[in-house]
């Protein structure tokens, strides 16, 4: 009896390894085929696919939501207001009496360009404080000041955009046709080096801060390579399949479009969700807008990494609440296709499972071979698990790659940092896709805003 | 999706229409040929009897073999050719277990022949040379000889193919990269020589990368390569098998007897070894494919595109010259690199740009001019095609004739009828399968070579009651192979007999007061 039972356990627990294996394998290998999509066919990373821009001649805003940016304001805003293009205008969007330090920044910016810099005033009666909010109160300003403008992009206040990237935008407007351009943001700061971290304040600073440098290494590198791979292949392969959710920032909205999911929708963005980029651009595919990505090195926007490990727990958690939110409003179940449909569960409400997998493997794996399962079995679960490999490998190559294209030198211990960090930060990711769905199921989604700190300003 | 699907599926036939009217009249011409007559020829040989039976060991039992697999081979071509047993009842739609042994070099056959013709107008071939490659490779007489025995080595071959035309994919994309290498993986599974093609298949992969994406595509292929392979001896450690221990078999063990305790094959030059003996075998049945492919293969140097397949071919031959042990059916990797090199060498001459592109040949095709050559070429190619035909005729003709049923299923057919169930038979590996599962004898019969040099099978041994094996083994020049095979017949009678010859088999009852 009791080896009948411990057989019939044997068996169960080889099925459900089985299973499990094959579950992990699909999600592994479909994480490979989306983050290799860059690489996949020699054209998709041709330097010439974008395109040679000719004389820009759409008139656009640029959104620049702000609160409590002191720090970055004034520089965001005199570069922003200083890009290759005739005919546009920086909108900062600021809660006057809230903030009066950012308002005078801001206006000192307004002054000093008249016809580049308009600030556009947070709607004060609202206590509630978010960029949804912002952005359409800002864009209800602008048809009310009878601005002409004929796409709306959106800036973080400490997005430095390159001089030449309206020029790219307009073009590929015009050139596909496309109802949002997507362009790439780059997280900066990877590794071991001091200058990537903040400087603290106190006694010692110099060697606290190489100390914390050396000691957040281990995520930072991955969280910079999320966003290399995130930019050139996730979202491009997302935008050919039709079925996008769009970056917060970078973002360029054709007017038309915006008016479209208006009139279809009420409000452009939905202000009760954590992640509104997110959900306009699963209505830009519920609507078939045509979503172009355009990841070009030298245009990319530069962004800091969160300024410490719960910084970027607290933002992976938000994200991913959000992206449950939208998954649980259930408008990609009005997408076109049967295909676009699964991509649209598979980003949307598996999106934590990703990380798990990886943290699943190794025991996947040792229970095959602690519990005598079928070796075929045990053989399965060795796959996911070498995968995970080959995803670390191919991170340590784009780590190399990384450092080539943007001129940065990747030290040794960059690389030890980036293969110590790498389970360590799929376990993190899980935990926060964790706290994410218990956060919806007990339906808590207030703001858990990221700080910036200009760490990626002082660089040269 | 489906209608995507049905879309890119009309679009695909459009862009291959002419291909497939070429190829579906070849194919059908190779399967007729390769399946035609191949009950009766050639004779069913152990090897492919021992791989029917472990994939039959492996689909009723779940081992891999039915006996304790030693790590004589990579497993994965009998999982294969279990798989498609599985999936098709392979075993009990035929008469013999051989028969399904046919289908499935069938299948392998016709598979590396349409295979052969995608990795020929890859390499920048005409749809009719690669046709032509095609036919030599499909209705060669060695082919049809080792090439209708179910051995793994077919297998194998197709494999090897699929890993070539995939390497050459004009797409140049990661994935066909990774389908490359994991083909390759999966030949050198399913037989392990062919690994000795490795810096052939690292060549041609090596020579159709994109500097857009090449590290990617090196990392990614190469690692999935390396973990397909990688599952062989994983599969070994799992098991606790992977070293040598004392009273377990071990992938290690085998193979350092495999590589080094083998007897060799002796040197291509030495009069009389084991390898002029082969050979000798293999120009008997036909002598003009492989003579043309090494008369070729120094040639295709000259032309860069041609130079990897080259490569495999010389590697093929030199692992012949190497003195080192050789099988029979290692002929079976030769023939498509053979067929595939002659049809370029004939390409390459009518200077067609896109095999010569940058190689020597490409400076002469100017001032000769491209018609001029190109018509000679078609006259050497009609003249060649007629010689085929004309030394073909004879050899195919008669491979293709039925004849009366092979000595060894009349053999296993009479002691399925006469013979009782419980009785122990030692028998040809040829016939086990369908003893065991058709006849149904219990205990399971036993494999001539097993009684006398598996330490596990002589120690249950307690009786022989009928001897089934081909006359060979009596008359082995070593008498110390199979002592007690001999002594066992030593005492015993003729009670059946089938066929002429060396080949023919005598069922023999033996005394029931003898103990082995």
């Amino acid at each position: 009896m009791v080896i009948a039972t411990a057989e019939l356990a044997v068996f169960w627990l080889s099925g459900f390894i089985a299973l499990a294996s094959v579950v992990m394998l699909v999600v592994a290998v479909t994480t490979l085929v989306f983050q290799l999509y860059k690489w996949w066919r020699p054209e998709n990373n041709d330097p010439r696919r974008y395109g040679v821009p000719d004389r820009p001649r759409l008139p656009g805003v640029i959104l620049v939501p702000m609160r409590h940016e002191e720090l970055v304001a004034g520089q965001t805003l005199k570069r922003l207001a200083n890009l290759n293009h005739p005919r546009y205008c920086v909108v900062p969007i600021i809660d006057h009496p809230d903030d009066p330090g950012t308002a005078a920044i801001a206006h000192r910016a307004a002054e000093q360009y008249p016809d580049r810099v308009l600030v556009a005033p947070y709607p004060e009666e609202n206590s509630v404080h978010n960029k949804p909010i912002g952005l359409n109160a800002a864009i209800d300003y602008l048809d009310a000041a009878g601005v002409e403008y004929d796409w709306v992009g959106i800036a973080d206040a400490e997005d430095l955009f390159h001089p030449d990237l309206l020029q790219m935008i307009d073009y590929r407007f015009r050139v596909t046709g496309a109802a949002v351009v997507q362009c790439g943001v780059q997280l900066m700061n990877f590794g071991t080096d001091p200058a990537s971290a903040r400087l603290p304040r106190g006694p010692l600073k110099h060697l606290r801060r190489w100390v914390s440098a050396h000691l957040s290494a281990w995520w930072r590198a991955s969280n910079v390579l999320e966003y290399y791979k995130w930019f050139q292949s996730r979202l491009k392969l997302q935008a050919a399949i039709r079925v996008i959710p769009l970056g917060g920032n970078t973002v360029f909205f054709r007017r038309a479009f915006l008016d479209l999911v208006k009139k279809h929708y009420g409000t452009i963005w939905d202000e009760d969700c954590l992640t509104e980029d997110c959900k306009i651009g699963i209505l830009a595919s519920v609507l078939g807008c045509p979503v172009d990505v355009v990841y070009l090195e030298h245009l990319v926007t530069r962004e800091e990494t969160p300024s410490n490990l719960r910084g970027l727990v607290r933002q992976r958690v938000r994200w991913m609440q959000g992206f449950i939110y939208v998954f649980g409003e259930g408008h990609w179940r009005r997408l076109r296709s049967f295909s676009q449909r699964v991509i649209a569960v598979y980003v949307l409400g598996f999106q934590f499972f990703q990380a798990s997998t990886a943290v699943f493997a190794p025991f996947a794996l040792f229970l095959a071979i602690n519990h005598k399962a079928p070796v075929s079995i045990a053989l399965l679960a060795t796959i996911p698990l070498s995968l995970s490999l080959l995803n670390l490998i191919l991170d340590v190559q784009m780590l190399g790659q990384f450092g080539r294209t943007f001129g940065q030198r990747v030290r040794f211990r960059d690389y030890v940092g980036l293969i110590i960090g790498s389970y360590p930060y799929q376990l993190m990711l899980s935990v926060a896709g964790a706290w994410a769905l218990i956060r919806h199921l007990m339906g808590r989604n207030n703001w858990v805003k990221t700080t910036h700190h200009g760490v990626h300003l002082a660089r040269p | 999706m489906s209608r995507a699907l049905g879309r890119w599926i009309g679009g695909w036939l459009l862009r291959h229409a002419v291909s497939l009217m070429i190829m579906l009249p070849v194919l059908g011409l190779v399967a007729a040929v390769h399946s035609a007559g191949s009950r009766s020829y050639p004779l069913y040989t152990d090897d492919s009897g021992i791989y029917l039976a472990q994939a039959w060991a492996v689909l009723h039992s779940g081992d891999l073999s039915p006996y304790t697999y030693f790590y004589d081979h990579p497993p994965a071509g009998w999982i294969q050719v279990a798989l498609w047993a599985a999936v098709s009842g392979g075993f009990n739609r035929y008469d013999s277990a051989l028969q399904f042994g046919a289908e499935v070099a069938l299948i392998a056959k016709v598979a590396a022949a349409g295979l052969l013709y995608i990795f020929g107008r890859r390499l920048g071939f005409s749809r009719l040379g690669a046709a032509f490659a095609v036919v030599l490779f499909g209705l060669c007489p060695i082919g049809l000889f080792y090439g209708r025995l179910m051995l793994v080595d077919n297998v194998m071959v197709a494999w090897l193919i699929a890993a070539f035309a995939l390497a050459y994919a004009p797409s140049r994309s990661i994935g066909a990269a990774a389908g490359a290498t994991i083909s390759f993986a999966m030949a050198v599974l399913s037989k392990e020589t062919a690994l000795v093609l490795l810096p052939a298949f690292a060549w041609a992969l090596a020579s159709n990368l994109d500097r857009r994406n090449r590290q990617q595509v090196l990392t990614v292929s190469i690692f999935c390569g390396a973990l397909t392979l990688a599952m062989y001896p994983l599969f070994a450690l799992y098991k606790g098998e992977l070293l040598p221990r004392e009273g377990h078999t071990s992938l290690f063990g085998t193979a350092a007897w495999q590589l080094a305790g083998r007897p060799s094959s002796g040197w291509l030059w030495d009069e009389g070894s084991g390898v002029r003996t082969l050979l000798s075998q293999w120009m008997a049945l036909d002598p003009y494919l492989l003579i043309a492919g090494a008369i070729t293969a120094p040639l295709a140097i000259v032309v860069p595109r041609l130079r990897p397949a080259a490569l495999a071919l010389l590697i093929g031959w030199l692992m012949l010259a190497r003195g080192g042990y050789v099988p029979a059916m290692y002929v079976l990797v030769l023939l498509p690199f053979s067929a595939l090199l002659v049809a370029g060498a004939l390409e390459a001459l009518s200077g067609r740009r896109r095999v010569t592109a940058a190689s020597v040949l490409r400076v002469r095709t100017r001032w000769v001019g491209l018609v001029v050559r190109g018509w000679y070429s078609l006259l050497l190619g009609v003249i060649l095609l007629a010689a085929t035909a004309f030394v073909w005729t004879g050899p195919v003709r008669a491979a293709t004739t039925e004849r009366s049923p092979q000595p060894l299923l009349q053999a296993a057919d009479w002691l399925g009828a006469h013979v009782a169930r419980d009785k122990i038979l030692v028998v040809h590996d040829a016939i086990w399968t369908d003893l065991v599962y058709r006849y149904g004898f219990s205990p399971q019969p036993l494999l001539v070579h097993k009684v006398d040099h598996d330490p596990q099978v002589r120690q249950g041994l307690t009786r022989i009651d009928y001897l089934a094996v081909p006359e060979a083994y009596y008359r082995n020049a070593d008498p110390a192979a199979y002592p007690t095979l001999l002594r066992a017949r030593h005492h015993s009678v003729e009670v059946a007999a089938f066929g002429t010859g060396d080949r023919a088999v005598h069922i023999y009852r033996v005394s029931s007061f003898w103990s082995p």
